[in-house]
Parts: C-alpha cells; sequence; structure tokens
C-alpha cells in the first residue's frame, strides 16, 4: 500500500467534499477553510498534475464559460483509485491513533 | 458585464506566459483571472492587482520545481531507452564506445604531449621580462649562429645598459666525476653560474640563502635527489663534495629540476670558481650562455636593437680587422625550447613540427572516430525507425526527438571520454617508455583542462549526433510502421562518404609511417664514409687527463690479439664537435670561416677506414705533424673556394683555438661526423693531445666477453678510481635519429589505432548491409549462388569504396612526405612502394573485415533468412 502524503490528503478531501465544483479557486477556498490559511496556487496545480499522473483524480474541461471570457474551466474530480487511497490513509490513521485519548507531555 | 472586462496585470501574465505551457497555462491564467476580475468589481482595483501580483508571485518556486520534476521524468525515460538499446545492441554498442574512446584516448595523450612541449620554462617568476641573448658572427662568406656568447657579454650588459635588472652567465659542464668518501658517480647536468642566476631563473630553495649562495668561489648548490643520493639522511648544508678533483662548499639545496626546462640541473657551482681562467676576459670566446631580466616597462624591440653591437665600444676594431661583425639578439625564454633553432644549445631543442604533426594526427583520429559514431547510428536508424514511428504517434516533436538523439549520442561522448582518460592514465607510462620524454597524467587533473575536455566531449558527441539525429527524426511515422522502411539511397551515399573519408584518412597515415621507416632504415644502412662497426668506445669522463701519457695508455691497450687498433681523439662520430674561427694564412680577411674541429693521433684515419683524396694522414714518423700540421675535407675545400684538393696542399692555415699557423698536408674524403639529418660541413683535424677525450678501440667481436674482461682490467691498471664507461659506436651514432624515430614509432601507433577505428565502423556497416540483404542473399541462393559468388558480391562495394580513398590519399600524403623528408639533408627518395603497400594494406584490412561479416551472411541456410522479417 502505497501512502499519499497529508498535501495529497488534504487536496483530495477538498475535491471530494467539492462534490463535482473542484477547480482551481474553489479548491483554494477550501483547503483555507479547512486548515486556516491559503496555499498558493502553484503548489495545489503541482500536486494535483502529480496526483492526475499517479490516477487519484481525473481532470476534465467544461464548455465555455462566459463569465470566463468563452474560456473553459478545468474541473477534477477523484477516481475510484482516489477514493481507496482516501480510505486507506483514514484507516491507518485511525489504527496509529488507536487507544490514544488525551495526549499529554509527561515531565 | 461587458464594461466590467478588467484587463489582468500584464507583467505577472507574461511571466506565467513563460514559465507554463499549454492547458497549464490557460488553467492557471483563467483561474486567477476569474477570481481576480470578481474582486475588481467589488473592491478597489489595486487590491485585485495586488491579489493578482503575489498569486503569480508566491507560485513561482513551485511552478519551477514542477517543471524540474516532469523534466527530469522526461530526461529518465531517455535515459533509459538510451541504455536499453546500448544493451540490446551490444556489438554496436561496443564499436561505437570502443571506438569513440580510443579517438579520445589518442587525443588525451596527444593533449599531454602538446601541453608539455609548450609549457617549457613557463613556470618562472616574470618569465616575460627573462631573455637569453644569442649571437650570430658574420663574416663575408659565412654567418654561424650562436646560442652562447663571450663572458664579457654578461658584465657589460650590466655596466653599459641600465633596463638590465639582472643577469647571469651559465656554463654546462658534462661529465663531472663526483667523488665523496670513496665512492664515484659520473654526473651530467652539473653547470657553472652567477649568484644572479638565482634572480633570473626561479629555484625553489629548500635549505640555504638564495641571496649568497653562489657569491664565493667552489660552492655548490645541489638539487634534493642529490642531496639525498650522495648524504641520505644526514644534513648536507655546509659538507663538502668533490667534484673533478676540486672541493665544493654545499650552501644550499633546491627542488628537483622540473621537467620543462632546457636547464636541468642537478649541481649548480658558483662561477666565480673559475675566476682564474683566461677564457674569462676573452671577447672572441663563445662559451658562455646568458640570461638576463629586463626592468619592467622596457621597450624590448629598441632594448634589444641597442645591445644588437654591444661588443663593437670594446673590440670594434679588431673585428672590423678581420672582417668580422658580431650581431647580438634575444630570445624570450620560454620560446627557446621550441624556437631556438641553434644547433649547439644546452638541451637539444623541441620540434614544433611535431607538435602541428600529433595535433593533425589527433584531430584525424577524432575525425575518424566522430565519423565512425555518425556512421553506426544512421545505419542503426531502420532498427530505431518503429521507435521514432511510435514516439511520433503519441505526439512526439522533431524538436524533443532530436534531443533525445542528441542525448544518447552525448551519452556515448561522456562514456567514452570517461573510459579515454582511464586509458590514457593506463598507456602514459608506456608512452613515456617509447618516447624518452617524462610525461606527467596528472596534468590533465586541473580544473580549467577538466572542464575543457568536458565541453570537448560535449562538442564532439553533438557533432557526431546531429547528422543521425535529424536522419532518425525525419522518418515519417505511417512509412516507418508500417514496417516496409529501406535506408533511403541519400543516407547510403552519405555513409559511403564517411567511410571513404575515414580510409582515405588512415591511407595517409599508413603510408607516412612508412615512408618514416623507410627514412631511418636509409639513415642506419648508408655509409658514413668511416667504419661504424666494431669501434668500442671508452670516454674519458671526469677530467682524466691523457696529454702526457697517451702513447703508453695506447700501447696498454692493444696488447691483446683481438684488439686490431687504437687510437685516442677529441670526439667519435655522433658526439659532437666543437666550432672555431679559421684564418688563411697569406689572404686577406675576408676568407676567414668558422669551422668545425676535431683532434685525433695518427692512428684515427687508418682505424677509422677514411679515405684520403689528397696528401696523406698524419704519421707517427713525421714529428712535425704532432701539433704542426692541419687535415680538412672536401667541404672544407670547397668552402675556402678551391678547385681540387691538390691545391690545399700548397696551402697554411691559422686555427682561432690557440692560434697556431700550420700548413694543411691532406684531405680527407668527406664522412658523416654527425648525423644524416645534417650536411657535411667544413672540418679542420689536428694532432692534438690536450683535448684528448675517448678511446677507439678496434676489436673483433668473436670473443667479446674476454676482450671486454681485458679492457676492463687495463682500465684498472691505467686509470685507478675512475669508474669505466664503454659504448659501441654504432649504437652511439645512432642514437642521434632516436628523437626521430621515437616521433615514427609513436605516429605508427597512431596510424594502427586509426585504422582499428576505421576498421570497427567499416565492421558494422558491413554487418548493417549484409542484414539488410539477407532476403535478398536466400533469394539468390535458392536460385543457385555460390557462397564464394555471395562473398564477392557483398565485398566489391567496399573494394570500391577502399580503392577511392587510396586514390584521395596518395596525392595528399606525397605532399606532407615530400614536406616532412625536407628536414633532412640525406634522404631516401618516397619511390612508389609505400603508395602501392598502403592500398594493399588498406584493401586487405576491409576485405578481411567485411569478408566475416559476408561469410556469415552468406552460409545462413536460405530457409532461415527467408523467413526474417
Amino acid at each position: 500500500m502505497i501512502l499519499i502524503s497529508r498535501a495529497e490528503e488534504i487536496i483530495l478531501l477538498a475535491v471530494y467534499k467539492l462534490e463535482g465544483n473542484a477547480y482551481g479557486p474553489t479548491i483554494r477556498e477550501r483547503i483555507y477553510e479547512d486548515i486556516g490559511h491559503y496555499w498558493t496556487f502553484g503548489v495545489i496545480y503541482k500536486a494535483l498534475k502529480k496526483m492526475k499522473a499517479k490516477g487519484y483524480v481525473k481532470k476534465t474541461s467544461s464548455d465555455p464559460i462566459a463569465e470566463r471570457g468563452g474560456r473553459r474551466r478545468y474541473y477534477y474530480e477523484l477516481t475510484a483509485e482516489g477514493i481507496s487511497a482516501l480510505e486507506d490513509i483514514r484507516s491507518i490513521h485511525s489504527s496509529v491513533w488507536d487507544g490514544i485519548q488525551n495526549l499529554t507531555f509527561d515531565k | 458585464m461587458e464594461k466590467n472586462i478588467e484587463k489582468s496585470p500584464l507583467i505577472p501574465y507574461l511571466i506565467l506566459r513563460l514559465l507554463l505551457k499549454g492547458e497549464d497555462f490557460y488553467e492557471f491564467t483563467d483561474d486567477i483571472d476569474e477570481v481576480y476580475k470578481h474582486l475588481a468589481d467589488d473592491g478597489p482595483k489595486w487590491k485585485a492587482r495586488a491579489w493578482y501580483w503575489f498569486r503569480v508571485l508566491e507560485s513561482i518556486p513551485s511552478i519551477i520545481m514542477d517543471n524540474i520534476h516532469w523534466r527530469l521524468i522526461m530526461i529518465k525515460n531517455y535515459l533509459k531507452i538510451a541504455l536499453r538499446n546500448l544493451q540490446k545492441h551490444k556489438g554496436y554498442s561496443f564499436l561505437n564506445i570502443v571506438g569513440f574512446s580510443i579517438g579520445m584516448a589518442c587525443c588525451l595523450l596527444i593533449l599531454i604531449y602538446v601541453r608539455h612541449e609548450l609549457s617549457y620554462d613557463k613556470y618562472h617568476q616574470d618569465g616575460e621580462r627573462i631573455y637569453r641573448i644569442a649571437q650570430d658572427i658574420r663574416t663575408k662568406s659565412a654567418n654561424r649562429v650562436f646560442a652562447c656568447v663571450s663572458p664579457m657579454v654578461a658584465p657589460t650588459l650590466k655596466a653599459d645598459y641600465p633596463q638590465v635588472e639582472y643577469v647571469t652567465r651559465v656554463i654546462p659542464a658534462r661529465s663531472r666525476l663526483v667523488k665523496l668518501e670513496g665512492t664515484f658517480f659520473y654526473e651530467d647536468r652539473f653547470m657553472y653560474a652567477d649568484q644572479e642566476l638565482l634572480d633570473v631563473l626561479t629555484f625553489q630553495f629548500i635549505q640555504g640563502n638564495p641571496r649568497e649562495a653562489l657569491t664565493r668561489p667552489n660552492t655548490l648548490l645541489i638539487s634534493q635527489r642529490m642531496a639525498h643520493k650522495y648524504f641520505g639522511n644526514v644534513e648536507p648544508l655546509g659538507k663538502t663534495l668533490e667534484i673533478n678533483q676540486q672541493q665544493y662548499e654545499i650552501t644550499g639545496v633546491v627542488a628537483d629540476s622540473p621537467e620543462n626546462t632546457h636547464i636541468k640541473y642537478d649541481f649548480i657551482a658558483s662561477l666565480r670558481t673559475l675566476k682564474d681562467w683566461d677564457e674569462m676576459s676573452n671577447w672572441y670566446s663563445t662559451m658562455f650562455f646568458t640570461y638576463l631580466k629586463i626592468k619592467p616597462n622596457v621597450n624590448v624591440e629598441e632594448f634589444s636593437f641597442q645591445i644588437s653591437r654591444l661588443a663593437d665600444k670594446y673590440v670594434g676594431e679588431q673585428l672590423d680587422n678581420w672582417g668580422t661583425v658580431h650581431h647580438y639578439f634575444l630570445q624570450p625564454l620560454s620560446s627557446i625550447h621550441l624556437h631556438s633553432h641553434i644547433s649547439y644549445d644546452i638541451e637539444p631543442p623541441g620540434n614544433p613540427v611535431y607538435i602541428t604533426i600529433f595535433s593533425f594526427v589527433g584531430l584525424f583520429i577524432l575525425l575518424i572516430a566522430c565519423l565512425n559514431f555518425m556512421n553506426l547510428s544512421t545505419a542503426r536508424a531502420a532498427n530505431r525507425a518503429k521507435e521514432v514511428g511510435l514516439r511520433k504517434v503519441v505526439g512526439a516533436q522533431k524538436p524533443q526527438l532530436i534531443s533525445q538523439f542528441l542525448g544518447e549520442s552525448l551519452l556515448i561522448a561522456f562514456l567514452s571520454l570517461g573510459l579515454a582518460m582511464v586509458m590514457a592514465r593506463l598507456t602514459v607510462p608506456f608512452l613515456n617508455k617509447l618516447t624518452g620524454i617524462n610525461l606527467v597524467f596528472d596534468t590533465l587533473l586541473n580544473p580549467v583542462v577538466l572542464l575543457s575536455l568536458i565541453g570537448g566531449a560535449f562538442l564532439v558527441g553533438l557533432a557526431a549526433g546531429l547528422y543521425p539525429a535529424f536522419v532518425l527524426s525525419a522518418f515519417r511515422p505511417a512509412v516507418t510502421l508500417k514496417g516496409t522502411l529501406r535506408t533511403s539511397s541519400r543516407g547510403l551515399s552519405m555513409r559511403t562518404i564517411l567511410v571513404v573519408v575515414q580510409f582515405a584518412i588512415s591511407v595517409v597515415l599508413i603510408i607516412g609511417t612508412l615512408t618514416m621507416y623507410k627514412q631511418f632504415n636509409f639513415m642506419k644502412s648508408q655509409y658514413l664514409g668511416f667504419e661504424k662497426e666494431q669501434k668500442l668506445i671508452l670516454p674519458l669522463r671526469g677530467g682524466i687527463d691523457i696529454q702526457e701519457n697517451f702513447e703508453t695508455v695506447k700501447d696498454m691497450f692493444s696488447k691483446h690479439p683481438s684488439i686490431a687498433g687504437v687510437t685516442v681523439s677529441s670526439t667519435v662520430p655522433g658526439r659532437g664537435v666543437s666550432n672555431f674561427g679559421i684564418k688563411l694564412v697569406g689572404e686577406d680577411d675576408s676568407k676567414n670561416q668558422s669551422m668545425y674541429h676535431m683532434y685525433f693521433d695518427d692512428d684515427f684515419i687508418p682505424d677509422y677506414g677514411i679515405e684520403m683524396v689528397a696528401g696523406r694522414a698524419f704519421q707517427k714518423k713525421m714529428k712535425t705533424d704532432f701539433m704542426g700540421a692541419f687535415l680538412i675535407n672536401e667541404a672544407a675545400v670547397k668552402a675556402f673556394g678551391w678547385s681540387n684538393p691538390e691545391e690545399a696542399l700548397r696551402k697554411r692555415l691559422l686555427t682561432g683555438y690557440g692560434g697556431r699557423t700550420n700548413p694543411i698536408i691532406g684531405v680527407t674524403k668527406d664522412f658523416h661526423y654527425r648525423g644524416l639529418q645534417d650536411q657535411v660541413e667544413p672540418l679542420v683535424m689536428e694532432f692534438l693531445p690536450w683535448s684528448f677525450r675517448y678511446i677507439t678501440l678496434s676489436i673483433d667481436i668473436s670473443e667479446l666477453e674476454e676482450t671486454l674482461a681485458f679492457v676492463e682490467s687495463q682500465w684498472k691498471a691505467v686509470f685507478p678510481g675512475y669508474p669505466i664507461e664503454r659504448f659501441f659506436l654504432d649504437t652511439d651514432f645512432d642514437r642521434q635519429y632516436r628523437a626521430d624515430e621515437q616521433v615514427g614509432s609513436v605516429f605508427g601507433i597512431f596510424t594502427l589505432l586509426g585504422l582499428v577505428i576505421a576498421c570497427l565502423g567499416l565492421l558494422g556497416l558491413a554487418s548493417f548491409t549484409a542484414e539488410s540483404r539477407t532476403k535478398e542473399i536466400g533469394i539468390r541462393k535458392v536460385l543457385g549462388a555460390s557462397v564464394g559468388g555471395i562473398v564477392l558480391m557483398l565485398s566489391r562495394q567496399f573494394t570500391k569504396w577502399v580503392l577511392l580513398a587510396s586514390c584521395i590519399a596518395w596525392p595528399v600524403a606525397y605532399y606532407i612526405m615530400f614536406r616532412w623528408l625536407k628536414n633532412f639533408a640525406y634522404r631516401t627518395n618516397i619511390g612508389i612502394w609505400p603508395f602501392v603497400l598502403s592500398g594493399i594494406f588498406a584493401l586487405l584490412i576491409a576485405f578481411l573485415t567485411v569478408s566475416y561479416q559476408s561469410l556469415k551472411a552468406a552460409i545462413t541456410n536460405p530457409v532461415k533468412s527467408l523467413r526474417y522479417e
């Protein structure tokens, strides 16, 4: 099992939660809501491009949109591999955190 | 909405244009544009613009990282394909890489050699201000150039010319006998020099004070290795050494002499030691090499004009009376090794012609290797055609394909460079043994050279890869994928040209080698005008003087039946002759000449079998012959302008060395007292005992062991305390040709390597041709062609090419070798044989190379070959 990175996990979850409305600006906003600060566009596109090559996300282009001056939007959605990668990371999470109630620092 | 169309900021947009391509670019810009327009609608414009700027700027690092990431993946793919190709076609890859690296290794070795030759005397501090003063002495009939001048020149320069900062005299003295506590060694790298030597040239002092090391008489500097040889671990400073019966105090130890200086030293004695020598105030002597350092910012041209007649102020009147002009000139220190061309120098000079020859040989071999690579790569095109087709179908652009194939050739070039470095490192010691030059591989290991080597490999890879890359990337996918690609006739003719050029170069090199060997053989077998076989020479070194007792010494050695004759002389053929002025008595001074001199006893002419053309040789019973008569050679007769040798017998000469006036009693036939590179020049001979330095024994070599034992025991009895040295005249004489012969053998090796590389190319090409005609051969066999017929058919083509190559090479080779032979005064004619032989040889090699492949193709079962494809 190949584990995805934390950044990939965050982006994949953002795409998932956006439910079909995932493209550059919305993904960035979503991540901001999730983790409290903005990521650069560059970082987001870079990770998406890699995950597209790995098969976790699929990229589709919309019909031309007047609002965008007649340009297309590039939407992202999860593939089955993307979903199972998220499931994997979740089960890893729960198993590594299992049994830990309060994280305390004992002197 | 129309009016709200807000243009996005231009500069960040352009930055993105630069960094991103295609879909990535549109996605990025359109996405942030969308947000930007919302912001510009809702809030202040500057805020939106700032937002846009920041989003672009903060993304730059990750965009760059991303670009690198994907490019690396592509390169990884190219590399993988390249390596797979190397592995899959091991034969081709082997031919390619080995051919390339042999070519590069040759170039590296030549580079080391050329750098060594060019680096001579460049290490001295302020080297550009250091000069040697040399002179030519002009009489009405002759003009002789000397690298050394009178001892008076140095003090005169210092006193009369304020431009001179330091000046030093140097006299090298060979074969000194160094004595230390009962052990004896002959040392050759000994010289006398002024204290200012240490200011003019650069020496690295290990011990001692460079300010005063040579100020007192009988002081001596020694090199580090001599310090170790004579004193081991004992402190040498202040110790004494006995050299030629004189005591020297050691005042310093200097680092060993570098290889790249023409003044190699082990012992430097103070010139003050010789202060009582009468020669030291003689304006007409030419024995002192004189080096000077001029002050900075001196106009050298003006200065060299001023010093050109520096002796006239002191001895001008006398010189005028003699009709002689002493003309002085400066030689830049670093140019002495290659460009001095003065026959008597401290060390025989290097030959710039050889630098040119070898540079060209190196370039030629590299060219052959490059052509080889191009040839093999295009020949392989058929194999790669499908790959190219597929890549094009899935979207590869032509520039991408070109860079892929260029990358492959660069990979091979770099691999070959690495291999070539290893080869060169391993062969340097072998080359040193062959040439007698001490080349050091490590001189290549400095950053500048390494970088330029890598740059060179890059260029070579590019040059070799460019043509194949364009050919390969131009394939049309529709054709190649159908699998019906036939190599175009254009490609074939290009490859033919490459092979022809390769072989033409090889043939030139072969002819060069053959002609060189022919000339060396000619020089060794030519009759020299005297007997050089069966002559055992005993040099008298370390200051042995037989002036008084040479008759007894001769008697001691002649007491053996195998020794047919004993003679003593100042020199023997091939060992150098001295040059002095000669005046013809009773004639005006315009007939004055300077001529070579040789001194020997009455047995020399008969023992050496030198013929007389007029008069008689020295005779024992004629007491007047002893120091009272001259012999001259035919060349001297001609130089004096006499019509026949008989005329000489009535003349009297005055020699400049010792000032004796004596009659000429005989004329000898010209004999080669120097090697055949040089013309036989006028020679004057005298019976003069104080200069005898060699004993020549004419021996019968049938009982060599016993004779040598006898000679040794007699030596011990006559010269106790002096180690014996001996050599045979013939081998010693041929030593003069060694430098040229070494060059010849190195040339031969490079020729062979060039030929090997060319054959590798031919082999690859032959196998390709055979492969691509498999079906044709199968059908021919089915129809009843014989194996021999098919081999002949396949070889005929190559034969034609090699013959064409020879025809191109012959005139070129003739011209080059004609020029080379001009270096020798006595030369063989080039003749037709080297040309015929080189042609036959190239043909034979080509045929052998090709026939293996042809034969393989010809004996393959037609069933197999027809199923092919």
